[in-house]
């Protein structure tokens, strides 16, 4: 398989790059990476392979191909050469880039997700070898539509949580109607929050929301203590994605890759959240913070509206980044993964979501929210 | 507490001074943070202010209460005043309303104590006397309650603890998105049966809030589930339920914080005594004892009935009582 990917560098595709090397030893990967130049190109590539591979453990030369791009240009902003290369020899492509700023405005998200996926599959019509290609997705494009979400459930008038998964939704409209044309299937992925080690790659803000939780700023959540939070981890979302995109692909059909009804509870987050701060934090063991309490949507509101009434900016800060969050919370959703954790089994089993937050947790606070990596 | 504790609530007197400013008057005059629109959006409205020291509006207030309850100045065995402010506590000298004391003698300022000299004024010539601070709004209720112990430990008949506090001119008046009117509430203790009974304090003290411009945002964030918890506690150590309570009867901090509360705890607002909360403001550490000597003379409780107080008090401190009228 000559593969091409995009948002290697990103925490889905670091991981993807990781699966390949060790479990796909005969595929070739053309990794879409941006830079202002190739020996930029080059620096950000002999970094990143330092980082996913330790000394003597690198795959060999040739077998990871960087090539210069960026989707939000035309023809990906490939050279001419690049451009050829690629249309003669790639017959699989998984498409992870994404702009996943759940608070970036919503004409930049449509930027970088709908116009860059666009640009992404012009250029994959060109494939003259092209066998099968994925798009990577976001169980959230479910907006705030309420209960169980399926991998047959596409259009809703729910509305949107935040701008970045209208984006998401949006681009899922446009990679649909191409089902017709290519050899295409999505992969709606969960929430990831590290690695299954708790090494976070690429914090995000889901992270940003752990700290101000440990610094003890988050007074109350929406929701009920049964709520699901669907969490998993990186490795789960790439080890599942390539095994059924390898084994299990079916142009057309629409994966779901998360916990679904093993999701974490709310009430589970918070308790795991406050236990493992009070590791580190004595204000937690000496009662100065307190778990969050969970109340129901109309105490939430007057809460926030209170909060914003007052001149306290970390509050706003929690405010705004619940904002971009918990009208999945107060939907009470559901997402339907038992297809894929039944077409998986054992093979790919999901990762002990408590753990996980476990270990995510006190990765954070080991590294200062990534801030004393070396 | 120990329930057969023969100590009583006699009697409850307050002052509120006349003068009332609106929130626009105190927006002009620089002495909110939010705008007025926000503040009457939290409930409030006017606020009190004085034109004497806390000191005189304490010694008015005691003599006042003493009278009405027939205790004559020599009975009193202990005084406790409790002010929250640390200028309330001190003997303005000349016109000041209240002042923190400077130049030469200024030493000798940071010793004219409000509390002996509400003893020398009042002739309380039996009573020892002590003054409480840095116990934010609770400090009354604190008061009390060692007043309570003290009173069993000394064999007293009477005590008097009194809160009054005045805010210094061009100081703000709105502290932690609370309007403050400067008021006096003195509460008699005694061993008259007919009084009514404190039958629980739950106090809880978290230092690290000790400063409250630092660990606002922290504390905005507490405030709400540590009030849950410390309203569970006392009716889980009172062995009463909800329902067994008459009246919530709060200190007047923002009407919405205590929607908010009352949303968190599952005690109905009808439940709560707001009314005063626009009319009165927040009266720092008087305002449970204001209000519950309201709903006693509006009827709103009688004889038997079991109310429950709550406060908090930067520094800081939660309190939280039930009391049966
Ligand atoms: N992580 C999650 O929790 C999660 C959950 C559900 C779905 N997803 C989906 O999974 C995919 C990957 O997400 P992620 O978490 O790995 O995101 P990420 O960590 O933020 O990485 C984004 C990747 O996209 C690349 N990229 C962004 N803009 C680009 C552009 N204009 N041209 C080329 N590359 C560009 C980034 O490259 P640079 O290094 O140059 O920035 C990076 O490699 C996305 O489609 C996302 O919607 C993620």
């Amino acid at each position: 398989m000559n593969l091409l990917m995009t948002g290697i560098t990103g925490a889905v595709g670091m991981e993807m790059a990781r699966w390949l090397a060790a479990n796909a030893p005969r595929a070739r990967v053309f990794a879409l990476i941006r830079a202002a130049s190739p020996v930029v190109l080059k620096a950000r590539w002999s970094k990143l392979a330092a980082k996913l591979w330790p000394e003597g453990q690198r795959p060999e030369e040739g077998r990871f191909v960087p090539v210069l791009g960026d989707i939000t240009r035309p023809g990906l902003g490939l050279s001419p050469e690049d451009a050829e290369r690629l249309a003669g020899e790639v017959t699989h492509v998984i498409h992870s880039a994404a702009n996943v700023e759940l608070d970036a405005p919503l004409e930049e998200a449509r930027l970088c997700n709908v116009e860059g996926t666009r640009h992404v599959f012009e250029v994959v019509r060109t494939f003259r070898r092209l066998e099968r290609a994925a798009y990577v997705s976001t169980l959230f494009v479910a907006g705030r539509r309420p209960g169980l979400f399926r991998e047959t459930d596409f259009e809703h008038e729910a509305g949107f949580v935040n701008p970045y998964e209208q984006s998401k939704y949006e681009t899922e409209v446009y990679v649909r109607g191409l089902m017709k044309e290519l050899p295409l299937a999505q992969f709606r992925l969960a929430y990831l929050i590290g690695r299954d080690t708790g090494e976070v790659t690429r914090y995000n803000s889901m992270h940003a929301l752990l700290r101000l939780l440990h610094e003890g700023h988050v007074g109350a959540f929406p929701g009920t203590p049964e709520t699901l939070m669907e969490l998993s981890s990186n490795d789960y979302a790439a080890a599942a994605l390539l095994t059924l995109f390898r084994e299990h692909f079916q142009p057309g059909r629409t994966f779901h890759i998360g916990s679904g009804a093993r999701g974490l509870p709310l009430q589970d987050f918070i308790d795991i959240s406050a236990e493992v701060s009070a590791e580190t934090e004595p204000r937690w063991r000496q009662g100065a913070f307190l778990p969050p309490d969970i109340v129901d949507e109309d105490t939430y509101t007057l809460l926030r509206r209170t909060l914003l009434q007052t001149q306290n900016k970390k509050s706003h800060e929690v405010i705004r980044l619940g904002d971009t969050m918990y009208g999945h919370l107060t939907a009470s959703q559901v997402f339907d993964c038992q297809p894929v954790q039944e077409l998986l089994g054992e093979r790919v089993p999901l990762p002990p979501v408590r753990e996980l937050l476990r270990d995510v947790l006190r990765h954070c606070m080991a590294t200062n929210w990534g801030r004393n990596r070396s | 507490m120990n329930p057969a504790s023969p100590i009583r609530i006699q009697g409850i007197h307050y002052t509120l001074p006349e003068k009332q400013v609106g929130l626009e008057q105190l927006s002009a005059e620089g002495r909110l943070l939010s705008t007025p629109e926000t503040m009457r959006d939290f409930g409030f409205g006017d606020c009190r202010v004085s034109s004497v020291p806390a000191t005189v509006l304490a010694s008015a207030t005691v003599k006042a209460l003493l009278e009405r309850h027939g205790v004559e100045p020599g009975e009193v065995g202990l005084l406790i005043n409790a002010s929250v402010l640390p200028t309330s506590s001190l003997v303005p000298r000349g016109e000041a309303l209240a002042e923190f004391p400077s130049g030469e003698s200024a030493h000798l300022g940071l010793f004219r104590f409000s509390s002996t000299r509400i003893q020398d004024e009042l002739g309380l010539i039996n009573a020892r006397t002590v003054g409480l601070s840095e116990l934010g709004c609770v400090s009354l209720s604190h008061a009390v309650w060692l007043a309570h112990a003290v009173m069993l430990m000394e064999d007293l008949k009477y005590a008097v603890c009194v809160n009054a506090d005045v805010f210094p001119d061009g100081i703000k008046r709105e502290v932690v998105y609370n309007v403050c009117s400067d008021s006096a509430c003195a509460v008699l203790l005694s061993r008259n049966p007919e009084g009514m009974h404190l039958k629980r304090y739950h106090t809880l003290t978290r230092g690290y809030y000790w400063d409250p411009d630092g660990h606002q945002n922290e504390l905005l964030a507490a405030y709400f589930p540590t009030g849950k918890r410390v309203l569970e506690k006392t009716f889980k150590e009172s062995g009463l339920a909800r329902e067994d309570i008459k009246l919530l009867v709060p200190h007047n901090v923002s009407l919405r914080s205590w929607e908010i509360l009352s949303r968190f705890t599952g005690i109905p607002l009808e439940k709560i005594y707001t009314e005063n909360i626009r009319p009165k403001g927040h009266s720092v550490a008087a305002d449970n004892w204001i209000n519950l000597k309201d709903v006693i003379d509006r009827g709103l409780v009688s004889k038997g009935d079991h109310v429950m107080m709550f406060s908090f008090g930067l520094g800081a401190h939660w309190g939280c009582s039930i009391v049966q009228v």
